[in-house]
């Protein structure tokens, strides 16, 4: 029996995205964000998540893609690299939980740009399209940077 | 080790590192007085106490060291041996040797390897010799000491115990883990009496005894050994507020109920009631909460008598400690963050301040320095005091030094007072020590201090009189997790400002605009109060809209302005709106968000949305407006100030409900009355009571206030069961009113800018007093709103008659 990896599927623009089921504390819809001032660009703002802030951090940023009309996200994935510091990424929609098994695993297309390439762990073949797994550490590095 | 275990093990942790904390105290305040036989006993108690419980887990190296140091204790105790300064060393070796384990065994379980023969050798030799030697008064010269067996060491040249010179209990663990001979000790320290005037470690150094790196390490150990965590993890709570915690979080739980219930029946109706409820329990569970965490600053100051003692022996100094207030509580959170602050001040005031023994002495002085630590509430705050009789700061070396080192510019040094050349020892990178030495004066400046202090939403400042002394003042809230803050807005987006940072609110009305505000220098600046404001716009700033703040600005009929004070500068934000004054919970922003430096945290608002903490520091720094800026303020007076638009009025403050001030003006007071509870009458639903032979209306202040002037705060359940009632007065054409207040505080002469509120809400806008904001009444508005006057009408009448 072949290795598996679990992914939590999102579309960002064009893109179907995917984060390892570990590392997801929870979706939500869309919340509110206060926006946070002379924060990097990627950094929207920060949400509350009961009685938490959470830094809500803007996907198409960082993955140099172009901003979305009006702002508008329709869903919050908080994951968290760490147990005690959560983040909120934002999406366009959510997707399903795919499971996707390790050997047909490829390398990012040469098509996407190099900064977004950088933060792909790996490509999978999910029915017709390609599912990128995001990797959240790099994600948050080039977030805040 | 088994779960129970590890209970009873942490158990002992925790005990025995309370118990170490008070023999340390004890040892040092036996030095002053060997006679007290109940401290000998209770230092005897406690080491009994830790080699008993060893036999339990099989500490075989603690029990044999506290055994030794046991045994020593049952001789003093038995009155066969007298305490001398030699015992006390050796017995402060003991309670650094015993913690240093103890700490070993927290973090490995472990007795760990060292070899602790030579402390207990030591201990061992004190208990034999000497039995026969008297004990001596504190005024008599203390026995030798023998530890050396150096028969031949003369008395010591002043008839006082302090001039013998200690090892301030770094060398106790030295010895303890073998690196160091004792009797090396005991030669240097005789070395030393013979007029050596370099320190123990020097001379110990210098005779090959010691590395220069044994006594940096024994530092460092020291000071780890003051943070110890075990015995800081843990609070200790009354058992009888925790009883109480958990009532009110039934009534929480029952009032929680009610409300789902109104909610789902469409019942409205006692909504205001049972929200009301909610309100209070909330409060009072706040406050206990608040309590549970509160902490007596003797937490902090327990540690100093030995500290004070230890800095002192190694600067060869004599130094008497009186600390004052030590049962001032406050957040264990600040009480963590002033910790090193004051040990800071206190090394400080022992090496620099206070002087040689011989200097004293010839300047007249008690041989004996003395360091004052003092603790007290004033204003919702603590104040601490570092206050020391030595030789004060020197103006000409910190002008001198200062300006060597260009800390200061030569065409500002010429204008500063004497106060703020004192203050300049704040300045990073300002040191006065002429040399570096081993306690203080590494280059970990006052600025270090300052900081930390401001952190917490502290201020420090100094004061000092040359050839009497310098004390050092802080001040710091009660606690950080709940601040007061003034919530404010700019396009939308809502902001908070610690009150702590707040002087007062300007509000410029748009036709004054042009005179008030004025470009000097490139930057925008507010005529105020015949000083020149630099006004920095928070929109600009947050990028908002990138304009600067000018005459001709935001739009609108007038501009706010809250004027702020940090870093010893004073600036003008201005906002869109002041919202309102209230209680913020502070929350931390995330790791990677914490570098911006305009924001000190975050806070949930009532309506669940996030508003950002404002860092005035921070934002003043990122604003790039530094003290060079400020001195616009001093330099250029303003012509033609405004002081119309900032008129003082006599404000009655009072308190009409727990964490509600308000302030009324005095104008708008008649009188103000205590009456029983037993006289008030009803009238219909209403309360009234006979007053000047006519009767009075009673009103709820904080009902009227809490409901928005429904008119329902007349009724007689809104009166509460306060005996006495507590009653202002307000009398218009004739017709009087009581309004009851919880308490009327105090009365005050404030500035009130006029504008800022809503005349029909009865809030005439806010007034800061005594640093925070508070609300200003308008009581004709909030009557005439609430319709209370027609409902006086009867009384009115009756007054009317009567006279």
């Amino acid at each position: 029996m072949s290795e598996e990896r679990v992914l939590c599927t999102f579309r960002v623009a064009e893109h179907l995205l995917g984060l390892d089921i570990s590392v997801i504390q929870e979706v939500l819809r869309q919340q509110e964000i206060t926006r946070l001032p002379l924060a990097a660009p990627a950094v929207r703002g920060v949400i509350n998540l009961r009685g938490r802030i959470v830094p809500a951090l803007d996907l198409r940023r960082c993955l140099d893609l172009p901003v979305a009309e009006g702002g508008r996200h329709d869903a919050n994935i908080v994951a968290r690299e760490r147990e005690d510091a959560p983040v909120s990424l934002l999406v366009d929609e959510i997707g399903d939980v795919v499971t996707v098994p390790l050997e047909l695993c490829e390398g990012a297309p040469e098509t996407m740009r190099a900064a977004a390439r950088e933060l792909i762990r790996g490509v999978f073949p999910v029915h017709d399209r390609l599912l990128l797994e995001l990797d959240l550490g790099k994600v948050l590095r080039v977030a805040y940077a | 080790m088994g779960v129970m275990d590890e209970g009873i093990l942490r158990e002992f942790l925790a005990e025995s590192l309370e118990g170490l904390g008070q023999v340390e105290r004890d040892l040092v305040a036996l030095e002053r007085d060997p006679g007290d036989v109940a401290k000998i006993g209770g230092v005897f108690r406690v080491f009994h106490t830790i080699k008993g419980t060893c036999g339990f887990f099989g500490f075989t190296k603690l029990a044999a060291v506290t055994h030794a140091g046991e045994s020593l204790l049952s001789r003093l105790r038995g009155g066969e041996r007298a305490l001398s300064p030699e015992i006390v060393n050796a017995l402060l070796a003991l309670v650094d040797t015993v913690r240093a384990i103890l700490g070993r065994i927290e973090s490995s379980k472990e007795e760990g390897e060292g070899n602790f023969a030579r402390l207990i050798q030591r201990l061992n030799r004190l208990e034999e010799e000497g039995a026969t030697e008297a004990p001596p008064a504190a005024t008599e010269p203390p026995p030798a000491p023998t530890a050396a067996g150096a028969a031949t060491e003369p008395p010591a040249p002043e008839a006082d115990t302090a001039v013998i010179p200690r090892d301030g209990g770094l060398f106790g663990p030295l010895i303890a883990s073998g690196r160091l001979d004792p009797e090396a000790v005991a030669i240097a320290a005789q070395q030393q009496r013979l007029g050596d005037p370099r320190r123990l470690g020097e001379i110990l150094v210098d005779h090959g005894a010691l590395q220069p790196q044994d006594i940096l390490d024994a530092l460092l150990v020291r000071s780890e050994m003051a943070a110890s965590t075990l015995a800081e993890s843990s609070i200790r709570v009354d058992v009888h507020l925790l009883d109480l915690l958990m009532n009110l979080v039934g009534e929480l739980v029952l009032a929680r109920n009610q409300l789902l219930q109104n909610v789902a029946s469409q019942d409205h109706a006692d909504l205001p009631g049972t929200v009301q409820r909610l309100n209070h329990i909330t409060t009072e569970l706040q406050e206990r909460i608040m309590k549970t965490r509160m902490q007596p600053i003797g937490n902090v100051c327990n540690k100093l008598p030995r500290l004070v003692r230890d800095i002192a022996s190694a600067c060869g100094k004599q130094v008497r400690l009186e600390l004052e207030g030590v049962d001032t509580e406050l957040d264990r959170t600040i009480i963590e963050a002033i910790r090193d602050p004051l040990t800071h001040l206190i090394r400080n005031a022992i090496d620099h301040g206070i002087e040689t023994t011989e200097a004293r002495v010839a300047n007249g002085k008690s041989p004996e320095g003395l360091l004052v630590v003092r603790a007290f509430h004033e204003g919702g705050k603590v104040h601490l005091e570092v206050e020391d009789d030595g030789a004060g700061l020197s103006l000409e070396s910190i002008r001198e030094r200062a300006l060597r080192q260009n800390l200061i510019p030569a065409d500002r040094a010429a204008r500063m007072t004497e106060r703020d050349w004192y203050n300049v020892i704040f300045l990073p990178g300002f040191t006065t020590a002429a040399r570096v030495t081993n306690v203080s004066g590494r280059g970990v400046g006052m600025d270090v201090v300052k900081t930390n202090v401001e952190r917490i939403g502290g201020a420090i400042d100094v004061d000092s009189r040359p050839g009497h002394g310098t004390t050092m003042r802080i001040r710091i809230p009660l606690t950080l997790a709940i601040v007061p803050a003034l919530v404010i807005s700019v396009d939308g987006e809502r902001y908070a400002i610690p009150q702590v940072n707040l002087i007062e609110l300007v509000r410029v009305e748009r036709a004054e605009a042009s005179t008030r505000l004025v470009t000097a220098y490139d930057v925008p600046v507010l005529r105020y109060r015949e000083r020149l404001l630099p006004l920095l716009d928070l929109r600009a700033i947050l990028g908002t809209a990138p304009t600067p703040a000018r005459a001709d600005g935001p739009e609108g009929d007038a501009i706010s302005i809250v004027v702020l004070h940090a870093d010893g500068l004073t600036v003008g934000l201005v906002v869109d709106t002041i919202e309102a004054s209230q209680e913020i919970v502070v929350k931390p922003l995330g790791e990677p968000l914490r570098q911006i430096p305009v924001f000190a945290g975050a806070t949930i608002l009532g309506d669940g949305a996030v508003a950002l903490i404002l860092d005035v520091p921070g934002l003043a720094r990122h604003a790039r407006i530094s003290r060079s800026d400020g001195e616009i303020e001093e330099s250029a007076p303003a012509e033609n100030v405004d002081r119309g638009a900032m008129d003082r009025q006599t404000l009655v403050v009072c308190t009409v409900g727990p964490r509600w001030t308000v302030a009324i003006p005095q104008t708008q007071i008649a009188r103000l009355e205590e009456f029983r509870r037993a006289d008030v009458e009803r009238s219909g639903d209403r309360a009234i009571i006979q007053y000047r032979g006519g009767l009075l209306p009673l009103v709820s202040l904080g009902a009227l206030l809490d409901l928005g002037g429904t008119h329902a705060a007349t009724d007689i359940e809104w009166i509460g069961d306060a005996d006495p009632l507590r009653v202002v007065v307000h009398e218009r054409e004739g017709r009087a009113v009581g309004l009851i207040v919880e308490a009327v505080v105090e009365i005050v002469e404030e500035r009130v800018a006029p504008g800022g509120g809503d005349a029909s809400t009865g809030f005439a806008g806010a007034v800061v007093v005594r640093g925070s904001v508070t609300e200003l009444i308008d009581l004709e508005g909030l009557l005439r709103q609430a319709d209370v006057h027609r409902h006086s009408a009867l009384a009115a009448s009756a007054e009317g008659g009567a006279r």
